[in-house]
C-alpha cells in the first residue's frame, strides 16, 4: 500500500486522529510521518499513551495514534521491574510500576507534557527512610572521626589517635 | 467521634476539608500487575510502620460495611468495592485514613470538619511520615511522586473542600463557577467525588493540577477560591431571604415538617428536603423557619451520612433490607434525630 500523503513510498504507519469524536485514518510512509511530527520510536509515538478509547482522549481532544502496522518489525521494550510494554501502558493509560517512568521516559514525555504542561516538579521531597538516615548518620560520624584522627596525628597525640582509630573500626564494621 | 458530628470552622458553607496523598513504592508493580502476595506483603509491612492505627482488611469485609466506609467519605468507592487484597489503616481520633493497595500502593487521607485545609494537609503529612520512613517511596526530581496514573504525578496531592452551595446552585451560578475554577487549575465534583452527581447542593472543590505547583501553593490557591465562594454563597443566601422572607421560611419549614413527620422517606426525597433544612439552620439570625435550636449543622450532617443506604442498613443491624424497609427506617431515624420524637 502506498503512502496516502506522498503517493510514492510504501506505507508503514497507520495514523489515526480523533477530533471531537470524529476519527480519520491515513496510511503513511516513515518520511511523511516524521514530517508530520509523528515519532515511531520503539513503535510508539507521541500521544500513543492516551490513544483512542481511553479516558484521556476525551479530555485532551485530538489524540494522534501512530504505530507500524504494515510490515515494520520491532522488538518491544519491556520494563525490567513489572514487565509492562509501552503498548500495554498506552492501552490502560496507566504505568505498570514506578520504573516504567524511567524505562519509557522518552515515550511518556509527550503525554506527560500534554497533561501537565512543560513544567518540572516543585514541592516536598520524600523523607529519607530509617535505613537511609542511619547510613547517612554513620557516614557523617565516620567523616567527623577521620577529621579528629588527622588533627590528633598532626598534634602527635598518638594515644588519642589510637582511640579514634579503634572507634572508626568499630563503626565501620 | 466521626468527623461529621464535630463542630468546625465555617460549617454553614463548608462541611469538610480533605487532603489525600498518593504514594507508590519502588520495586512493587501497580494496579492489576500487583499480585495478591505482593498486595498482602504491602498491607502487612504497612502495619509494622503504622503503630496506633486500626487495620481493616477490606477483602474480608462484608460489602455493606465496606460501602458504609465509602458513604462516610473515609475510603474511595473503588477501594470499597474492589475484590483484591487491600487494607485500611485508620485513626478516627486523628481523622487519618490510609488505604493500602488502592490505585496507588498508599493513599493517605486526612479529613477534618469544616474549613481547615491547612490542618488537613499537616495531618496528612504527619500520617505519611511513617510510610516514607519504612518504604522506598517512588520519586523523581523532575516528575515528583511517581503514581499509577500520570495525571497525579507531581505532588500527587488532592486537596478538597466539601461545600454546601444551595443559593449559588439555585441562582444557576455553578456552571460559570466551574469554568472559572477550571482556569485556576481547580475542579468541581459531586458529593462523592469524580463522576458522582451533585446532590444536596453539595460539591467538592479540589485541585486538578499536581505538577509544577508545590503543596503549600496548592493549599493556598484552593483556599483563595474557597474564601471567594464562601463569601458569594453567604451574600446570595441573604439576598434570597431578604427578597422574600416568607417564601424562604415557608419552604424551609415545610421541608422540616416532612423530615420530622414522614413515616417513609426515600434517600432522594430526604436529600431534597435536607437542603432547605440545612439552609435554615445556617441562617438562624436572618430566617425564622421555626426549626428548633437542637437541630444543629452537626446533627443535620450526621443525618445526611446516616440516611445513606449502607450506613442506614448497618445502623439497623446489618441484616438484609428492601428499599421500603430502608425508607421506613430512614423516616424513623430522622424523627428521632431532628424532631425530638422517640425513635420507634
Amino acid at each position: 500500500m502506498l503512502c496516502e500523503k506522498c503517493g510514492k513510498n510504501e506505507a508503514t504507519i497507520r495514523y489515526s486522529e480523533i477530533v471531537n469524536g470524529k476519527k480519520t485514518e491515513m496510511a503513511l510512509c516513515g518520511e511523511c510521518a516524521a514530517a508530520m511530527g509523528l515519532g515511531t520510536d520503539g513503535g510508539f509515538g507521541l500521544g500513543d499513551l492516551f490513544g483512542a478509547g481511553t479516558l484521556f482522549s476525551n479530555i485532551f481532544g485530538a489524540i494522534p495514534d501512530a504505530r507500524p502496522q504494515y510490515g515494520a518489525s520491532h522488538i518491544e521494550k519491556r520494563c525490567p521491574v513489572c514487565g509492562a510494554s509501552m503498548s500495554e501502558i498506552a492501552k490502560r493509560g496507566k504505568v505498570g510500576c514506578a520504573e516504567c517512568y524511567r524505562t519509557f521516559k522518552s515515550e511518556l514525555a509527550p503525554s506527560i507534557r500534554r497533561i501537565h504542561g512543560d513544567v518540572k516538579y516543585v514541592g516536598d521531597a520524600p523523607a529519607k527512610s530509617e535505613a537511609e538516615n542511619q547510613l547517612l548518620e554513620k557516614k557523617q560520624k565516620l567523616e567527623s572521626l577521620r577529621r579528629e584522627l588527622r588533627e590528633a596525628i598532626e598534634k602527635e597525640d598518638f594515644e588519642r589517635a589510637a582511640e579514634i582509630r579503634d572507634n572508626i573500626r568499630k563503626i565501620d564494621s | 467521634m466521626s468527623w461529621y458530628a464535630e463542630t468546625g470552622n465555617k460549617c454553614d458553607v463548608v462541611l469538610s476539608s480533605r487532603v489525600r496523598l498518593a504514594r507508590s513504592i519502588e520495586g512493587f508493580p501497580m494496579g492489576e500487575r500487583l499480585s495478591d502476595e505482593q498486595a498482602r506483603e504491602l498491607c502487612d509491612r504497612a502495619g509494622d510502620a503504622l503503630r496506633g492505627f486500626d487495620r481493616i482488611d477490606f477483602d474480608k469485609l462484608d460489602p455493606v460495611t465496606a460501602a458504609a466506609y465509602a458513604e462516610e467519605h473515609l475510603v474511595s468507592a473503588e477501594f470499597a468495592s474492589s475484590k483484591s487484597p487491600r487494607a485500611l489503616y485508620k485513626s478516627d481520633a486523628e481523622g487519618d485514613y490510609i488505604m493500602v493497595c488502592e490505585e496507588d500502593h498508599f493513599r493517605i487521607q486526612s479529613i477534618t470538619r469544616g474549613y481547615s485545609v491547612s490542618d488537613a494537609y499537616e495531618r496528612a503529612k504527619r500520617a505519611e511520615a511513617p510510610i516514607a520512613s519504612a518504604f522506598p517511596v517512588a520519586f523523581d526530581n523532575d516528575l515528583g511522586y511517581l503514581t499509577h496514573c500520570p495525571t497525579n504525578l507531581g505532588t500527587a496531592m488532592r486537596a478538597s473542600v466539601m461545600m454546601f452551595l444551595p443559593a449559588l446552585t439555585r441562582r444557576g451560578s455553578i456552571p460559570s463557577l466551574s469554568r472559572q475554577l477550571s482556569r485556576l487549575g481547580l475542579t468541581v465534583r459531586g458529593m462523592y467525588g469524580e463522576g458522582s452527581e451533585a446532590v444536596c447542593c453539595i460539591y467538592q472543590i479540589s485541585n486538578q493540577v499536581t505538577l509544577g505547583i508545590s503543596e503549600e501553593e496548592t493549599v493556598s490557591k484552593l483556599c483563595e477560591a474557597v474564601d471567594f465562594i464562601i463569601d458569594q454563597e453567604r451574600k446570595c443566601r441573604l439576598d434570597t431571604v431578604s427578597r422574600d422572607p416568607e417564601s424562604a421560611a415557608d419552604a424551609c419549614a415545610r421541608a422540616y415538617g416532612t423530615l420530622t413527620h414522614a413515616r417513609m422517606i426515600s434517600c432522594r426525597e430526604f436529600m431534597e428536603k435536607f437542603v432547605d433544612v440545612r439552609l435554615a439552620a445556617s441562617l438562624r439570625g436572618s430566617l425564622d423557619a421555626g426549626i428548633p435550636e437542637s437541630v444543629t449543622l452537626e446533627s443535620l450532617d450526621t443525618s445526611l451520612i446516616e440516611c445513606q443506604p449502607a450506613v442506614l442498613t448497618l445502623l439497623s443491624g446489618g441484616g438484609e433490607m428492601t428499599p421500603r424497609d430502608r425508607d421506613i427506617r430512614r423516616a424513623s431515624l430522622l424523627r428521632g434525630r431532628l424532631g425530638g420524637a422517640s425513635d420507634n
